[in-house]
């Protein structure tokens, strides 16, 4: 934790990083936001990029706190929302459908 | 009579049983004391009035019907804003989410219900629990209730902590005598140890995350907060239990040893470890003397203190920020401005789905939100996720094992809780990677699934000016050994009680 060094940063991020990651994420930016972002994502992964030479082959990744067994449960029809109450929330809906932009050119 | 929000939870109920106070009259009272409270400090968002007044009505008169008395009967509890009441507003304080008005209640909300308690509101947060000082979130900063404002150091006040700092300060400032908040990564403890209280984050699949609205669903658990051991210890046994709705919540048979309210052994025969790299980082005096305050309490309680090594903690903070952006990556995927949330007006009529959806995520998210969900993207996508991700999941592991080895040889863990007491309101804005190593001591309980307490030992009085701010300690306990924690609490509560009345220098 010490080695926090504000000035460690990386520079393989560039707003054109920022851009791509954009698409990938269904995120729109202002521009203003993509430089201010480049900067902070340099400083975060110059901070975590400690972690990427070590070597840890010795642990097997762990994407779980608890160790637990998978949860089964009868094959039995429950109640669950209606179709009233999972279009409750929604911004636009016609009829007992979501409305959405044209998916299909 | 005594002032109430001074109570414990079993002094209120008992003036329920003994007819000095009916649970309307003492609703009124929370309402009054919030109306009067809540404008400087902004812990809530909303407040649910009415109806909480409509229930207190419906318990007064289970008062004189017989029916046997929840365990919570008539005691009002906030909500941090990110946990479905059915019927009610739940915005993750995030524009995203401004309207949603969710159809069904989060299995600790109907099991607080079940409980004849009474939900009072939804307190202010970090976006998406994402922060540590309450501060990103839409309805604007929450304030710390300690502190006071000091021209040159902390114009604006002090900050509570987050993410879930609105619930903190409901129960530190008296609004309130329990509220639960939620901690992915310190968001229940870290606001805690600022403001003074009681928090818990339990072990992980302990209490439910159904209704949670989900941020690192590995790391994520809901936990309560309390001014005293015994009203977090109740509020805590009311919210846990296996419930079939959530996947990753622990099996009755592996709660079997966890449900008696008595550890397992007394705090005299306990060993306690100091956790070297915590104590050996940067401290503030005051985090520093309350651990040595600490350490002496318990040893003459009886306990055994030794020093335990956790060699990989310095890395836990660049694991945990990597972990949790990759599954807030994930888990924000869903807001897409099409099936609930905001959507962004179209441009032109031909704009696309693609298009909209970007835009819509682009103005409802925040800018710490969005922060994260670049990080998570770029550490999870091809020619990085192997540098990034997956070793953090394999450091994961590896911290799981130094607590493994650490809890072969102690039933506890004693560290701070933060590096320091406070900062001032906006003291980290500028710079995400300060902000984050606030919680450099938080985050590895999340990563191996340990319940964490935070302790307030202290008020240290401020240099500048005449006022306060609280000092805490934290203690981790092995998974599903929250009983050994509060025990701890109590001894600790007990020492501080005897000081603060001076029966005890």
């Amino acid at each position: 934790m010490d080695s926090h060094n504000p000035a460690e940063t990386t520079q393989d991020v560039t707003v054109e990083t920022i851009c791509q990651l954009e698409r990938l994420a269904y995120l729109r930016l202002s521009d203003e936001d993509r430089g201010s972002f480049v900067n902070d994502l340099r400083k975060i992964l110059g901070y975590a990029r400690s972690l990427a030479s070590l070597d840890l082959k010795d642990f097997a990744p762990q994407t779980h706190a608890i160790d637990q067994d998978n949860v089964m449960r009868g094959d039995v029809i429950e109640p669950s929302s209606s179709v009233e109450e999972a279009l409750a929330n929604a911004p636009v809906v016609a009829g007992s459908f979501l409305q959405v932009p044209r998916v299909l050119e | 009579m005594a002032e109430k929000s001074n109570l414990t939870v079993a002094e209120r109920i008992s003036l329920f049983r003994s007819g000095r106070s009916s649970v309307v009259e003492s609703t009124r009272e929370t309402l009054r004391n919030i109306t009067e409270k809540n404008p400087s400090l902004n812990a809530f968002i909303e407040v649910w009035s009415e109806e909480a007044i409509r229930n207190a009505e419906l318990l007064d008169r289970k008062r004189t019907s017989g029916e046997p008395w929840g365990p919570l009967f008539g005691v009002p509890i906030a909500m941090k804003d990110n946990m479905c009441v059915a019927g009610r507003i739940c915005s993750c304080a995030s524009q995203m989410l401004a309207n949603y008005r969710p159809t069904y209640g989060a299995t600790v909300s109907e099991r607080l219900v079940a409980a004849d308690a009474i939900l009072i509101g939804r307190t202010n947060m970090d976006e998406f629990a994402m922060g540590s000082g309450t501060e990103y979130s839409i309805f604007g900063k929450t304030r710390n209730p300690y502190g006071g404002i000091e021209v040159d150091t902390a114009p604006a006040g002090y900050s509570p902590g987050g993410s879930s700092g609105g619930s903190a300060v409901a129960v530190a400032a008296g609004m309130v005598p329990l509220a639960l908040g939620s901690d992915t990564g310190g968001s229940i403890r870290q606001p805690a140890a600022f403001c003074g209280v009681f928090g818990l984050k339990p072990t992980y699949g302990r209490v439910s995350r159904f209704g949670l609205i989900a941020f690192g669903s590995s790391l994520d658990q809901i936990g309560p907060f309390a001014n005293c051991p015994d009203d977090l210890e109740l509020l805590f046994q009311v919210i846990a239990g296996h419930d079939r709705r959530d996947a990753t919540s622990l099996s009755n048979t592996s709660l079997e040893h966890a449900k008696t309210k008595t550890p397992d052994k007394p705090l005299s025969e306990m060993r306690i470890g100091v956790i070297r790299e915590h104590s050996a980082q940067e401290l503030s005096p005051d985090v520093r003397t309350a651990l040595e305050e600490t350490e002496r309490h318990l040893k003459s309680a009886g306990a055994m203190i030794v020093e335990v090594s956790l060699p990989k903690q310095e890395h836990a903070i660049a694991t945990y920020y990597i972990i949790a952006a990759c599954e807030a990556a994930s888990n924000l995927s869903r807001y897409d401005g099409m099936h609930f949330g905001h959507r962004a007006q179209r441009r032109e009529a031909s704009e696309s789905l693609e298009s909209v959806i970007a835009a819509s995520r682009g103005e409802g998210f925040g800018p710490e939100v969005k922060r994260r969900i670049l990080l998570g993207t770029y550490a999870l996508s091809h020619g990085y996720a192997e540098q990034y991700y997956q070793q953090a999941t394999r450091m994961r592991q590896a911290i799981r094992e130094d607590f493994a080895a650490a809890f072969a040889g102690v039933d506890l863990l004693l560290g701070p809780t933060t590096p320091a007491p406070a900062f001032a309101i906006g003291a980290h804005s500028q710079d995400p990677v300060a902000m984050y190593l606030t919680d450099q001591f938080t985050v590895s309980a999340n990563l191996a699934g340990l319940p964490a307490m935070s302790i307030p030992i202290k008020l240290e009085p401020l240099n500048s000016a005449d006022s306060t701010l609280p000092v805490a300690i934290q203690m981790h306990a092995p998974p599903c050994g929250e009983s050994r924690l509060f025990a701890a609490a109590r001894s600790l509560h007990s020492r501080n009680q005897m000081i603060e009345t001076g029966a005890m220098t």
